[in-house]
């Protein structure tokens, strides 16, 4: 039944979606120019170090790709993945969701990573039908992942912290058990460790504020959602293969 | 209230919620449906509105809540035997505005705390968000559904002859 009131309502509501997010887009840098002059000098600094970069990533991938054939081991597993337009957004105080307009006709599965934008992590599918499907948004409460912290100039070589977050609605996510004896500044990049079965280097977002618990053991740390900071409108779905 | 008007009034709450989830999502921290419908439930004491209208509008709502369909029919209609209780048990029919605010506020989190229970089941309970500031906007809400309440519900009287 549920399907059936979807199949009539997601077209029109995704089409409406999709118009608001135009305007919303359209409103917002007409208010933002200057800052969007700012942002556009830093980003094509940006970019100019990240093309040296990724020619060393090229080099190293080449490299690993021929290590892995000497040593005989299996490449990663690839996803393939399916196209999907949001067609509802549900923020109500204690959970958020969403609804996507593709589900078991593409395969879709409980459990697949929902992402968008270059790997963002956006939320994890919870219910499918027929032809749409319910994505649990990664600052519901419900959602725990497993995480680890990325890039940390205290950190040695190759070391990263593990941790779980959990969603805390408008406050992003909270990140559990991480000792306070770890060395964590805010802005750090926390991403999908692949601990719990989903895709390992997920971008999940950033540290906002680092705290010392009042228990005395675990830190308590706030992360900024990478999507907050977007608009949504289409994203995609990893199916492994 | 009439029907209609309560499905008026319903409808313009699922567009006001479908457009603030665009242009500002993290503003709604409250489910307007759910105010409304315990609004008309505890003050409608003349009981124009046919409880098969409620049901259906409800059903509604659950197909785009955050969790498995039926749940929301289900807890509100827990809260409304509740309030049925306590108006049983304590006669608050025809309570004063501000009275009938406090009340509301109360049954709100009355549905919030049933919520926690049914959405998670089986996984650790989800508490509400307890904060001052939630229940400042909760009030907030709750009087303005209470005002929606009021201006739906008047209806031009006859002078008698």
């Amino acid at each position: 039944m549920k399907n059936s009131v979807f199949i009539v309502f997601k077209r029109p509501l995704g089409s409406t979606h999709y118009f608001l997010n135009q305007t919303k887009q359209r409103v917002f840098s007409w208010f933002r120019t200057g800052e969007i002059l700012q942002e556009n000098e830093k980003l094509k600094s940006e970019n100019r170090q990240l093309v040296s970069a990724n020619l060393k990533i090229y080099e190293l991938e080449k490299e690993n790709n021929f290590l892995r054939k000497e040593l005989g081991v299996v490449q990663r597993k690839n996803f393939k993945i399916a196209v999907a337009r949001v067609f509802h957004q549900q923020f109500d105080g204690q959970f958020q969701t969403s609804l996507i307009d593709v589900g078991d006709n593409e395969g879709l599965k409980p459990g697949m990573p929902v992402i968008f934008d270059g790997e963002i992590l956006y939320g994890i599918i919870k219910e499918v039908y027929q032809t749409s499907a319910m994505v649990y948004l990664i600052t519901d409460p419900r959602m725990t992942l497993s995480v680890k912290i990325k890039n940390s100039a205290n950190q040695p070589d190759g070391q990263e912290i593990m941790a779980r977050s959990r969603g805390a609605l408008d406050n992003g996510l909270l990140l559990e058990l991480v000792a306070n004896q770890e060395e964590i500044q805010a802005g750090e990049t926390v991403m999908t460790s692949g601990l719990d079965g989903l895709p390992s280097a997920l971008l999940v977002g950033k540290i906002m504020t680092v705290k010392e618990g009042r228990g005395g053991i675990f830190k308590e740390i706030k992360v900024e959602p990478e999507f907050k900071s977007s608009l949504i409108d289409r994203v995609f779905i990893l199916k492994p293969l | 209230m009439s029907n209609w008007r309560f499905i008026f009034v319903s409808a313009g709450i699922f567009l006001a919620e479908y457009l603030l989830s665009f242009f500002w999502p993290f503003l709604l921290r409250a489910e307007l449906f759910i105010i409304f419908a315990l609004a008309v439930f505890f003050l409608d004491s003349m009981r124009k509105i046919n409880f098969a209208i409620i049901f259906a509008v409800a059903v509604f709502f659950d197909f785009w809540s955050s969790s498995t369909f039926g749940n929301l029919t289900l807890i509100l209609f827990l809260t409304i035997l509740f309030i049925f209780l306590i108006k049983r048990v304590m006669l608050v029919d025809n309570r004063p505005n501000f009275s009938a605010l406090l009340w509301l506020t109360g049954f709100y989190y009355f549905y919030l705390f049933t919520k926690g229970i049914l959405y998670n089941f089986g996984g650790p309970y989800i508490f509400p968000n307890l904060s001052i500031i939630n229940l400042i906007e909760t009030v907030s809400w709750v009087s303005a559904m209470l005002i929606i309440y009021k201006i739906a519900s008047h209806e031009k009287k006859i002078p008698r002859f």
